[in-house]
């Protein structure tokens, strides 16, 4: 039985945004609005209040904060390269296994699974 | 022997949960062209064994699938829910005994599993889509249905009521060109009994032909090959008796005084045609293929140079061998003009490997080339800081071993991981052999999580196609790649 309301069944291609590709092209689109916020230099002003620079300066580029995602979670990757997280110290989570003898190894884990 | 009833902590700590996740997390671009499930079925205590001797393929049956449609990855896992499971469950606490021992079982419910020992079963070791359905496996018991879209337990199925062994193997081989399905189990009509019978099914699930033949020794039959001509049934000296369980053991001891034996039945002749011919002691458990090519079989496995499972202990009172569980690829050779009942045996590669090899099974029965499996490359790096100490220990690498060549081409998973069994997926529209993708489950120790690899068949030295990351461990141990042609996944 096709549970798919017949109105749903064909969904475009171009719809299927995945949950990792919404959630960061919103938040590529967020940080875009606050760096453009950010970079758009203040006027500097003298002590009397009159403007000492050209206020068209052109801003320098810089890599935007995007959503990233470690163990299912989000995270504000701040490097801008939606690279995956990767924790620098490691869990060792091999280290129990490591002190196991040869034999107590493959007792337990013969295809160490 | 460790007590497996304590908890090691580190990466095979318990999981005592089922999952649901949409939309997992990937790296690289998953082939549009993967349109289907990855199913995998393993060992998982939901409770701790009963007796610390106990061994993990006792375990819990747990299946995980991997849901691939419209380049998106979903994930999903269930306890197959078993009589065992459920009795245990309103028990809060591990019933059953040892392995395949019903006689170390608890009194509330020894005399049913006395009396069908197929009932202690936790369909914990294969998966199987086969006439529209999909199914988790053991050898001890006929196999369990299950939903494929939710992956609850439907039940026990005994294909329309005409598959009658007790018994179905986690192993059985599907003909490409046929479509049916070979299938057997051993100790057919109850436990310890000589009995291996064996089926031929077709594509609607309706038995067509079934054997029954008596075995010179009880033993593990764990798998078995096929070709077009035969059908064969590897055994060794993983041997059995009821006083053997009586004496509270796990179902197999090792007696190294028994040879390995190897059944040919002709697919054409009756059970009295069957040939058993003897060679050397060897643990053997996997197979990768077999072909007949006028009156010789050709059969590839990587079997063990001796006994592999620590916790099936020798009959004879002798310690324990770590040095041969050693898998290698072998090629074995027999002379059906001969009335010899002895094989040639040679060594393909020296390498160990992992025994849970695959072939592209559009090619099973039928000669091929290439073999897929795990094995460690020493040459490659190992981060024992982020990982843990267990360089030279882990299956860092799947391998492409061409069976003629003996060329080997190599994939490497990260120097924080270990690789499950490898899975050939074919390419769509693909029809020559190994065109497709090597998908399998990696174990990242740095960062306690399991990860789903895909890399091009064709080019393993490439690395990563795509990367499916879980954010936790999920076990398995044998899989399969089933299509949205073979099962309605939703």
């Amino acid at each position: 039985m096709n549970d798919v309301p017949e109105n749903q069944a064909e969904v475009p291609q171009a719809l299927l945004l995945s949950r990792r590709t919404f959630v960061a092209s919103a938040a590529t689109l967020a940080g875009a609005a606050t760096t453009a916020l950010v970079l758009i230099p203040a006027p500097c002003r003298g002590a009397d209040g009159s403007e000492t620079r050209d206020t068209a300066a052109k801003p320098t580029t810089v890599l935007t904060a995007v959503v990233g995602f470690h163990a299912d979670r989000t995270y504000l990757d701040a490097t801008g390269t939606a690279e995956p997280y990767r924790p620098p110290a490691g869990l060792r989570s091999g280290q129990t296994l490591a002190e196991l003898s040869e034999v107590e190894l493959l007792s337990r884990y013969p295809y160490l699974f | 022997l460790p007590q497996l009833t304590e908890n090691p902590g580190g990466f095979n700590q318990p999981m005592r949960f089922e999952a649901n996740i949409h939309d997992c997390e990937v790296v690289g671009k998953i082939p549009t062209d993967l349109a289907g499930a990855y199913v995998r079925v393993g060992p998982e205590w939901y409770f701790p064994p009963k007796h610390p001797e106990d061994g993990i393929i006792d375990a819990d049956g747990y299946m995980n699938l991997y849901r691939f449609k419209n380049g998106l990855v979903d994930y999903k896992s269930r306890w197959v829910k078993t009589p065992r499971w459920e009795n245990d469950r309103r028990a809060q606490k591990q019933l059953y005994g040892n392995y395949r021992n019903p006689f170390t079982d608890d009194p509330s419910i020894q005399a049913q599993t006395l009396a069908k020992p197929y009932l202690r079963t936790t369909a914990n070791t294969h998966t199987l889509a086969f006439a529209g359905n999909l199914f988790a496996i053991k050898e001890d018991s006929l196999p369990y249905r299950m939903d494929p879209r939710t992956l609850e337990t439907l039940g026990p199925w005994d294909f329309n009521g005409k598959y009658t062994s007790q018994t179905f193997s986690a192993h059985n081989k599907i003909d490409p060109l046929t479509g049916e399905l070979l299938a057997y189990g051993y100790e057919a009509t109850g436990l310890c009994s000589p009995d291996l019978w064996v089926y031929t099914i077709d594509k609607q699930g309706h038995v067509t032909r079934e054997w029954r033949l008596k075995v010179p020794q009880v033993s593990m039959i764990h798998d078995m090959a096929a070709t077009q001509k035969h059908l064969i049934f590897p055994f060794g000296p993983y041997v059995t008796s009821l006083d053997w369980l009586r004496a509270g053991n796990l179902h197999w001891g090792w007696d190294e005084t028994k040879p390995s034996m190897i059944g040919i039945l002709p697919r054409d002749g009756d059970a009295k045609d069957v040939r058993w011919f003897k060679g050397p002691t060897r643990a053997m458990v996997h197979i990768l293929n077999a072909k007949t090519e006028g009156d010789t079989v050709t059969l590839y496995a990587a079997f063990f140079d001796n006994a592999f499972f620590p916790f099936f202990k020798s009959v004879n009172g002798k310690p324990y061998d770590p040095a041969g569980a050693r898998a290698r690829i072998r090629k074995y050779t027999f002379d059906l003009k001969s009335r010899k009942d002895t094989y040639e045996e040679e060594l393909l590669w020296e390498t160990p490997v992992q025994d849970i090899g695959r072939i592209d099974t559009r090619y099973m029965t039928l000669p091929n080339r290439y073999a897929f499996t795990a094995y460690n490359d020493p040459a490659r790096p190992f981060d024992e800081k982020r990982a843990g100490n267990l360089k030279g220990r882990v299956m860092n690498s799947y391998c492409r071993f061409d069976l003629e060549t003996r060329k080997v081409d190599s994939y490497f998973a990260g120097d924080t991981h270990s690789l499950g069994e490898s899975c050939f997926v074919p390419r769509k529209g693909s029809k020559s052999e190994g065109d497709g993708y090597l998908i399998g489950v990696a174990s990242n120790f740095a960062e306690l999580r399991s990860e789903l690899v895909i890399a091009d068949a064709q080019h393993l030295g490439d690395g990563d196609v795509a990367r499916v990351m879980l954010p936790f461990r999920s076990s398995g141990l044998h899989g399969l790649w089933i299509g949205d042609d073979e099962l309605d996944f939703g």
